[in-house]
């Protein structure tokens, strides 16, 4: 399912354009992640077990939000993997959030591998009531 | 978080997933709505190692915390059970619960298993059986 916000994490950048972690070949994935509008904000909820908060990055530029992390495997050398798995996963999530969200109060909080983002919408968006003389 | 013997006639056991299986479909009950991009997603659910004394299997578990997840373990089965409870308002509550059932490596002393969640993934410490334990044998 891809909501109309979501832009390929594929999607080839300038040169020129910083971003949060250097993307390295190999697989990117795209996290599972939910969205939520109301009159107030926009709450994305997204996915990412396993990912430590120094190890994700979320950029917002150009009204578009770049979220990026890498999951890194967390066991200790002696433990004997059973089947095949990466060393790594890296996790990358880019949406348009449009004018109306205001970049400056974007608040973002990790709990139990869930990123919660918290995108307000500007005063001049929000849906206001308007006074009858 | 309680590990505790589960005993229960085994109707569920069409729910297995084999040992070494590595399924993608989504398990949190909170991304249960959006199973296609859990299906684009590599992110294996199950990861097992082992070592000499212990088995370990780590799950993927997003969204959870320790006060709701429940680990039973029967033979040959580690059954993961959610439940939540939430008041989205004054008068409706929400109910969520879903179980999922691993199938867990023969030779496992489940007694002496423990489980320890952290940042969305569960770890599970299986230890083996003593007799299931690699024995060296000292050449005199």
């Amino acid at each position: 399912m891809k909501s109309r916000n979501e832009i390929s994490p594929d999607c080839q950048e300038s040169p020129s354009r910083e971003t949060a972690l250097q993307v390295r070949p190999g697989p990117v994935i795209k996290p599972h992640y939910e969205s939520h509008y109301s009159e107030e904000s926009w709450e994305v909820t997204v996915a990412l077990p396993g990912v430590e908060k120094d190890d994700l990055k979320v950029n917002i530029e150009n009204e578009i939000l770049d979220l990026q992390g890498v999951r890194r495997r967390d066991v200790p050398e002696s433990f004997r993997p059973l089947a095949e798995y990466p060393d790594e996963r890296r996790y990358r999530l880019r949406l348009d959030v449009g004018p109306e969200v205001d970049p400056e109060k974007i608040e973002a909080h990790l709990e139990d591998g869930i990123l919660s983002l918290r995108l307000p919408l500007r005063e001049e968006v929000k849906p206001r009531s308007i006074p009858i003389h | 978080m309680k590990l505790i013997r589960y005993n229960q006639p085994s109707s569920f056991l069409s729910d297995w997933d084999s040992f070494f299986a590595d399924p993608y479909r989504a398990f949190a009950p909170f991304f249960r709505s959006t199973l296609s991009s859990a299906r684009e997603s590599a992110a294996p659910l199950v990861e097992w190692y082992e070592d000499d004394e212990n088995y370990y299997a780590q799950v993927d578990l997003p969204g959870i915390s320790k006060k709701e997840l429940k680990v039973d373990a029967e033979d040959g089965l580690l059954r993961l059970v959610y439940e939540s409870h939430e008041e989205s308002s004054e008068k409706e509550t929400r109910d969520e619960q879903f179980e999922h059932v691993l199938r867990c490596p023969e030779g496992v002393d489940v007694g002496k298993a423990c489980a320890n969640l952290k940042n969305g993934v569960l770890r599970l410490t299986l230890p083996k059986a003593e007799q299931n334990r690699p024995v060296s044998i000292q050449v005199k």
